[in-house]
């Protein structure tokens, strides 16, 4: 009878044994698959964000609407002139564009000192659909080539994916 | 009995460790990346825009701290236009500022919309230079 009792015991003992250590590994997978699914996460997060930094610095730095002077193009400084052309230099030339923007709307608000601000949209290749978009801000001098005149402005550069 | 109480700590600790990666904040890239030279791009864009009146924006701070003459009162114009200016940037973004001119410890231009958000996430100076002491415009973006 007695012996019957400490064969019981053991039996109970090795179930709690078992059982411990199949909570301990349980607790181990969820602890390693909660932190690759976070920093599987985390790196596409920051792929999206450099995937979109990227075409923002594409457009930021296009040739086609820097201000230059003496053929030096001045960091954050528009040509208003041919920022404006730029319009018409996209619509015509949408092949070559098109896979460089993807879906990008940029926009140009200009300060004028007289009236305030005033808001243009350059090209709209905003998708119907979209599960994310973000919103880039480039404060930019602008310089009329015509009159010479400087103003301030900010490019909004609307990146969707 | 023993067994149940190791089993409650592992579960404890489990338990601790699944809460503590879920409650981890996620770094904001972005905005790392792009306020660190905001304050400084705004300054070097407002500055050496030509105002109604003639002048660059600059060349009238410089007349505020002379004759005061310039835009009818340089001060007050400057004023104005740089409140208009940044209404339509970064009070529009939501981001709290305080643009400010000092020469030597005076400051004739200072706006404060930073209110109870003292601490700066950037800092922007454009330098005006003078004969004697430089006129320092400061831009400080405050931390929300």
């Amino acid at each position: 009878m007695i012996k019957n009792k400490k064969a019981q015991l053991e039996i109970m003992q090795s179930a709690f044994s078992l059982l411990i250590i199949f909570f301990i590994i349980a607790i181990a997978v969820i602890f390693f698959v909660v932190q690759m699914k976070s920093m599987n996460n985390q790196k596409l997060d920051q792929f999206l964000i450099i995937s979109q930094i990227k075409k923002s610095k594409n457009i930021a730095l296009l040739p086609e609407v820097q201000f230059t002077s003496e053929n030096i193009a001045v960091s954050d400084h528009y040509d208003k002139a041919a920022l404006m052309a730029f319009k018409e230099i996209i619509d015509n030339n949408q092949i070559y564009y098109r896979p460089l923007f993807q879906n990008v709307k940029l926009r140009l608000d200009e300060y004028d000192f007289k009236t305030g601000w005033k808001e243009q949209v350059i090209f709209d290749y905003s998708p119907k659909q979209f599960s994310d978009m973000k919103e880039f801000q480039i404060p930019v001098a602008l310089t009329d080539p015509e009159e010479y005149r400087k103003s301030f402005g900010v490019i909004y550069l609307e990146v969707y994916s | 009995m023993e067994i149940i109480g190791v089993l409650f700590v592992v579960l404890i600790i489990g338990g601790g460790m699944i809460f503590f990666l879920a409650s981890k904040s996620k770094i904001d890239t972005k905005q790392d990346l792009s306020e660190s030279q905001l304050s400084q791009a705004i300054l070097n864009a407002i500055l050496p825009s030509t105002t109604d009146c003639g002048p660059e924006l600059s060349r009238v701070i410089e007349n505020c701290y002379g004759k005061n003459t310039l835009c009818v009162n340089s001060c007050k114009y400057a004023t104005d236009k740089m409140l208009e200016m940044m209404d339509g940037s970064l009070e529009k973004w939501q981001k709290p500022y305080r643009i400010y001119t000092n020469k030597g410890g005076k400051i004739l231009i200072d706006i404060d919309k930073c209110g109870n958000y003292t601490e700066k996430v950037s800092s922007g100076v454009f330098l005006i230079p003078q004969e004697k002491k430089n006129i320092v415009v400061t831009l400080d973006i405050c931390k929300i």
